[in-house]
């Protein structure tokens, strides 16, 4: 114990100017005691305002085709797909269909793993056919809870 | 021996990473300059961290810089080798995958690497050359701690899995849970090595100073790990939080006892 104080004692000596006058609890621990509570109080504040506005019960997912790649004669279609609601799913179902009028020329799926609330997440479809010759229509088929 | 002891610290401490499924995919979906990052900001921290304890008796900065990269070595090797006997890694990969999984394991396995004298070592002897940590040390120490713990905790899909499953009451539950255990465990329990910083200090002093700052540093260090691994991308700001919130959890459980295990 002896021991562990005077090492402490030399060690407060060779600290700044304001650890001299109050040893232990200089102003500038207390500023970043504070700032911390700030920050602690900011998260805890945003959390209660979350928890007060209420997580839907339905995810609102919208599919959104970002850009059309012609690769070794297949077409890859990158598209984002957001949840607009406080819901977060899982095993998400992406469908994309290709259509000639009324007529469905091609079909594409493709799963993403979670899509968190307020969240997007990135997938890629893959047609044969160039879906700039026909009507591409993106959609979300389907989702289970995490 | 002191060699010797770094493998065997890097092997203990990067284990749970190396047998981990998400941390091998980590190697090719990690974005490079992040995964660069990372490895540079390593080496100042485990510079700073051989003030405390390292593998062999060092005091002199030029000492300590030859030993983070001594460390990291280590790590890279005895990750390499394991990678290599359990067949996630074989010569006909692309090296960027093979560079990416042995990288995410040298942060833990540096730490080790460090750590081993510290945890493995006869070091009572030694103690007396150790220098005590003043504030802003404990302040670090805390943050390697969490570090330690929440790099073996974040590549798992278990955190955004939890993230998921969890409402912002139970969030709030678990902020408040995890800053009493904190305070609990630094000092209430008086573990050995631990030690009150200020005798005389009263309970609120403390707990702002040290339980609050120590919370918010775990919190901060979570954020970045958590953005390093590409869990932050495209998540929102509720989903981000939540994520931090409980990865923060084993994270201050790590920054509470860092006087213990650093």
């Amino acid at each position: 114990m002896t021991k562990n104080s005077t090492k402490g004692d030399r060690q407060r000596k060779q600290q700044s100017d304001n650890e001299e006058i109050k040893p232990g609890t200089s102003i500038t621990e207390w500023i970043v005691a504070g700032i911390s509570c700030l920050a602690l109080l900011t998260v805890l504040g945003y959390l209660v305002l979350d928890g007060l506005s209420g997580r839907s019960g339905t995810a609102q997912l919208v599919v959104l085709p970002v850009e059309v790649t012609a690769t070794n004669g297949v077409y890859v279609v990158e598209f984002v797909a957001e949840n607009r609601a406080g819901k977060s799913v899982a095993a998400v179902e992406i469908k994309g269909e290709l259509h000639d009028g009324d007529e469905v020329v091609a079909e594409s799926r493709a799963t993403l793993d979670y899509i968190p609330q307020e969240s997007e997440r990135k997938g890629a479809l893959i047609f044969r056919s160039d879906p700039k010759a026909y009507d591409l229509r993106l959609f979300a088929s389907g989702y289970s809870e995490p | 021996m002191g060699l010797g002891r770094a493998f065997a610290g890097a092997l203990i401490f990067a284990v749970p990473v190396l047998m981990t499924m998400e941390a091998w995919a980590l190697g090719f979906h990690l974005h490079p300059l992040r995964l660069a990052l990372l490895l540079a900001v390593t080496v100042p921290m485990l510079v700073l961290l051989h003030k405390y304890g390292g593998f062999r008796q060092t005091m002199v900065l030029r000492d300590r810089i030859a030993d983070a990269f001594v460390a990291i070595l280590v790590a890279a090797v005895a990750a390499a080798a394991v990678l290599l006997i359990f067949g996630i890694v074989n010569g006909e990969m692309p090296l960027r995958e093979v560079i990416g999984k042995i990288a995410v394991q040298v942060v833990p396995g540096s730490l080790g690497a460090s750590l081993a004298r510290a945890q493995l070592g006869p070091s009572p002897l030694e103690q007396e050359e150790v220098p005590e940590p003043a504030y802003a040390g404990e302040l670090f120490l805390m943050v390697v701690g969490a570090l330690f713990l929440s790099v073996n905790i974040a590549p798992t899909e278990e955190v955004v899995l939890i993230a998921y499953k969890m409402n912002p009451w139970q969030e709030i539950g678990l902020v408040v849970v995890t800053l009493a255990l904190m305070h609990a465990f630094v000092y209430e329990f008086e573990f050995r090595g631990t030690h009150n910083p200020e005798p005389g200090a009263g309970f609120l002093s403390i707990f702002f100073r040290y339980a609050i700052v120590g919370y918010v540093l775990v919190m901060l260090v979570n954020l970045y790990i958590l953005w390093t691994f590409g869990r932050t991308d495209g998540a929102g700001l509720s989903e981000t939080l939540s994520a931090v919130v409980v990865l923060s959890f084993p994270g201050a459980l790590g920054a509470a006892v860092a006087r213990l295990i650093l």
